[in-house]
């Protein structure tokens, strides 16, 4: 077990960069990650909202009191540059001004008086938000333009205007589908999406320098020079990887189950951790197959991130495949990056599909990991080490 | 000699492949993968798809969403299907939500029974009106027939047009939409109980103008909208401006060799350059000019390449996005310089680790989930500010939402304390250096 053991020499110089990429990532999914269950009933969106009240009257206190029933009201006063970068950074969904004259003006309900601004709005770019704001504030004024029209003082048709309707949303469950599991949430699968980039840059940095180390023509003439069996030599360094990454994984499925809060529950969170360890082959394989090519350390590092930042962009690493454009996606699917994200949107029921679909993805990522097995046997049989023995 | 040496560590750079490699052709990489996946991100809110089903007849409902689509230049997507096609749709995720509407508790499903008296006023098409303003026109421009009993047909009309009915919502998890939707609903409900008010009020009166002042009413916004800035507003923008301060940032790679070759216990390089005549000021300098000379070089490449080929809107003032640039580039170069004169370990092990560190500041300034940005921002803003790739981040996008330029310029400061700060730190710890052995 020579080769093994030098492996393992090797990979302990490479600890440094390994631990350092872990303990960002865990630091980084620490705040990201809730493995709360999912919710079963409703949850109406409460916005931030910043209101300057210019008119300070009864009528619009008590507009900013209906407001602050639902939402999250803030009214300290804020510069202009403040209120941008708030809303910017989206701690502020919705920025509102009731202007001075408010209250007069909402209570006339004829002529000119009805084409008054009587709010003024400032949002950056339109959101869900903004619109659900919209809607609601013009209901509200118009149902107490016509209250007052009706005959009510203003206050009585402020207060009847603030008690509005509430309709019953229910959240329903396809009872066919066999996929739905509330233990694995889409706030916890924000771990497994982001594994997938770190996966590539942790165990590409780490395994990657290690073959490199063992590929070096100096090394690998020693090698052959030696009494060890070819074989023997590709079982150990096959066998070492194995180790390694077997290693890295479960050091990352333990920490996700430290923030799960506890062993995984649930078919959905075994077949996402199972979705993992076939990726980690499948790293595992490309970076084996690259290192046949004997880059510096320097082009397998920065193939790393290229790979790792490239899948994670096209891929959905980063946000859920749904957001991406449909053009991407078709792209994308001739990446196992892909496959991978897609199984655990699916799992997490951020993307339609059943547990065949899910195989399916895992069968896709086994494909992948095949044809590198291949291609590695084949850039091996050919590489330099017929040349080398020549020499 | 001084010059001489600013020229060789320039021509070392540019011979440097896999340096370059990194400095240009990594960041032009990035962006056209940013562009492929988030080009079309905060371009235009899509319309919340939704199914109706209508298992009593609403003609409020539909006069409503016609004119809340209008107000909202077409927030619903609307699909009209039964049931059991809209649980389809739900399930497979066609639609956000389902909007049933139902007969209240114990009434038969409402059905156009009154067509005679309807098409005798507003024609035989009167059940494809759901225009107010329409149907306000015409029941004042249209004289009714002697012996029409008037309040029978403000009656019909109220039943036809406001009839009660029951509406609820089905979906399929929380989320905005689904909120947004919810709230389209209750406004719906709020209005028509409003017109159903207003319509008693008026038809006690003498004029029977119900439909005209619900119209009017309803015309027009009290709200008006106000742009805070005429900057460019798109989230895809921030992403651009990280990955040009990650290129920045990447001037730590180029730079760490400047270090490394200048300390004995560190390269053979370092060895003969201790032992040779030539002050430490004399190497030092020299290379730190040189690397920010190619290292700004690549940056000024970044940004042409996303402004010009993929067309990214950096707003009004691109020689100042440049400039911001090059004093990322140099901030950059000044990092690397540091660093690579802590320690004692190798080129390449720093290398990893400044990668590493490198990908983590560029991550915490919002290069792969910008909300990441906006939570340090909200949580720990302190962090932002003694982020390098933050600093950049944040004059980049000052120059574009601001007016003034106030808030760049200090930004622009920072970048110039945090050079110097690395620079000094990276001389004290390269000067007079002794060694017992070599």
């Amino acid at each position: 077990m020579q080769v093994f053991k030098l492996f393992f020499k090797v990979a302990r110089s490479k600890l440094g960069i390994a631990i350092l990429y872990t303990v960002i990532f865990f630091a980084i999914c620490f705040p990201m990650v809730n493995a709360s269950e999912q919710k079963v009933n409703f949850e109406d969106t409460s916005l931030s909202l910043y209101i300057q009240d210019e008119d300070q009257t009864e009528a619009s206190r008590a507009l900013v009191s209906a407001l602050a029933e639902k939402h999250r009201v803030t009214e300290e006063p804020m510069d202009q540059q403040k209120l941008m970068d708030a809303m910017y950074y989206s701690t502020i969904d919705y920025s509102l001004v009731i202007k001075k004259g408010y209250a007069e003006n909402l209570g006339s309900v004829s002529g000119n008086a009805l084409q008054n601004d009587l709010l003024e709005e400032f949002h950056l770019r339109d959101s869900y938000a903004a619109s659900m704001m919209n809607v609601y504030l013009n209901e509200y004024i118009r149902n107490t333009r016509v209250a007052v029209a009706m005959g009510d003082d203003l206050m009585t048709a402020v207060r009847k205007s603030s008690e509005r309707t509430v309709i019953d949303a229910e959240i329903v469950q396809d009872p066919k589908d066999e996929v739905y599991d509330k233990n694995f949430t889409p706030k916890f699968a924000w771990f497994f999406r982001l594994l997938m980039y770190i996966m590539v840059a942790v165990i590409m940095s780490m395994l990657g320098p290690i073959l490199l180390s063992l590929n070096r023509e100096d090394q690998r003439k020693r090698i052959e020079c030696s009494p060890l069996k070819t074989s023997a030599y590709v079982t150990q360094v096959f066998l070492g990887s194995a180790v390694l990454v077997a290693v890295i994984w479960l050091i990352f499925v333990a920490g996700g189950a430290a923030l799960y809060g506890g062993m995984y529950t649930g078919t959905n969170s075994w077949m996402a951790v199972l979705n993992s360890l076939i990726f980690a082959l499948f790293v595992t394989m490309l970076t084996i197959f690259i290192s046949t090519f004997k880059p510096s350390s320097t082009v397998m590092s920065m193939i790393a991130q290229a790979l790792g930042l490239g899948m994670a962009f096209l891929c959905g690493g980063f946000v859920p495949q749904t957001m991406l454009g449909e053009g991407v996606r078709t792209v994308a699917q001739v990446l196992p990056g892909f496959w991978y994200e897609r199984a655990n949107d699916i799992l997490c029921r951020d993307q339609m599909g059943t547990m065949s679909d899910v195989w399916i993805c895992f069968a896709v990522q086994g494909g992948f990991i095949l044809l590198f097995l291949i291609l590695t046997i084949v850039m091996s049989s050919r590489h330099p080490t017929a040349k080398s023995r020549k020499s | 000699m001084f010059f001489r040496n600013i020229l060789y560590e320039i021509r070392l750079n540019i011979r440097t492949k896999e340096v370059l490699i990194w400095m240009v052709l990594f960041p032009i990489l990035l962006g056209v993968f940013y562009k492929f996946a988030f080009g079309n991100l905060g371009k235009e809110m899509k319309a919340i798809p939704v199914a109706v089903v209508e298992n009593t007849e609403d003609k409020m409902f539909h006069m409503m969403y016609k004119k809340v689509d209008e107000s909202t230049g077409g927030m619903l997507d609307a699909v009209y299907c039964p049931e059991e096609e809209a649980y389809e749709k739900l399930y497979k995720g066609e639609v956000a939500g389902i909007i049933i509407i139902d007969p209240v508790d114990g009434a038969a499903p409402a059905t156009s029974d009154d067509t005679a008296v309807m098409a005798k006023i507003f024609g035989a098409d009167w059940d494809k009106r759901t225009d107010f303003s329409d149907i306000s026109e015409m029941l004042k421009n249209r004289p009714l027939s002697s012996g029409t009993d008037w309040p029978s047909v403000m009656e019909t009309m109220k039943e036809t047009y406001l009839g009660e009915t029951k509406i609820s919502l089905k979906i399929r998890k929380n989320g905005s939409e689904q909120s947004t939707l919810k709230n389209y609903i209750e406004s719906f409900v709020g209005m028509k109980k409003m017109a159903r008010d207003l319509w008693d009020s008026s038809s006690e009166g003498e004029g029977n103008n119900a439909i005209e002042d619900i119209d009017q009413i309803m015309s027009g916004s009290p709200i008006t909208s106000v742009p805070l800035t005429k900057g460019n507003r798109d989230p895809f923008a921030m992403y651009m401006y990280n990955l040009i301060a990650m290129v920045s940032i990447f001037g730590t790679l180029a730079a760490m060799h400047i270090s490394i070759n200048s300390q004995a216990n560190l390269s053979s390089i370092g060895m003969r350059r201790s032992c040779s005549g030539t002050p430490k000021s004399m190497i030092i300098l020299p290379g730190l000019i040189g690397t920010c000379i190619t290292h700004s070089g690549c940056v000024l490449i970044s940004i042409t390449f996303l402004k010009f080929v993929l067309g990214v809107d950096f707003g009004d003032k691109l020689p100042l996005v440049y400039l911001t640039g090059i004093c990322g580039a140099v901030m950059g170069v000044s990092l690397g310089f540091f660093v690579g004169s802590i320690g004692r370990l190798s080129e390449g092990a720093k290398t990893g680790i400044m990668m590493a560190v490198n990908m983590s500041l560029c991550f915490l300034s919002g290069l792969m989930i910008d909300s990441i940005r906006a939570m340090i921002a909200m949580k720990m803003p302190m962090i932002n500010s003694l982020n390098p790739v933050a600093v950049i981040c944040d004059a980049l996008y000052y120059l574009n939402m601001d007016a003034d330029l106030s808030r760049y310029l200090w930004k622009l400061l920072s970048m110039g304390v945090f050079t110097l700060v690395f620079i000094v730190l990276g001389i004290l710890m390269t000067r007079r250096q002794k060694y017992a052995s070599l």
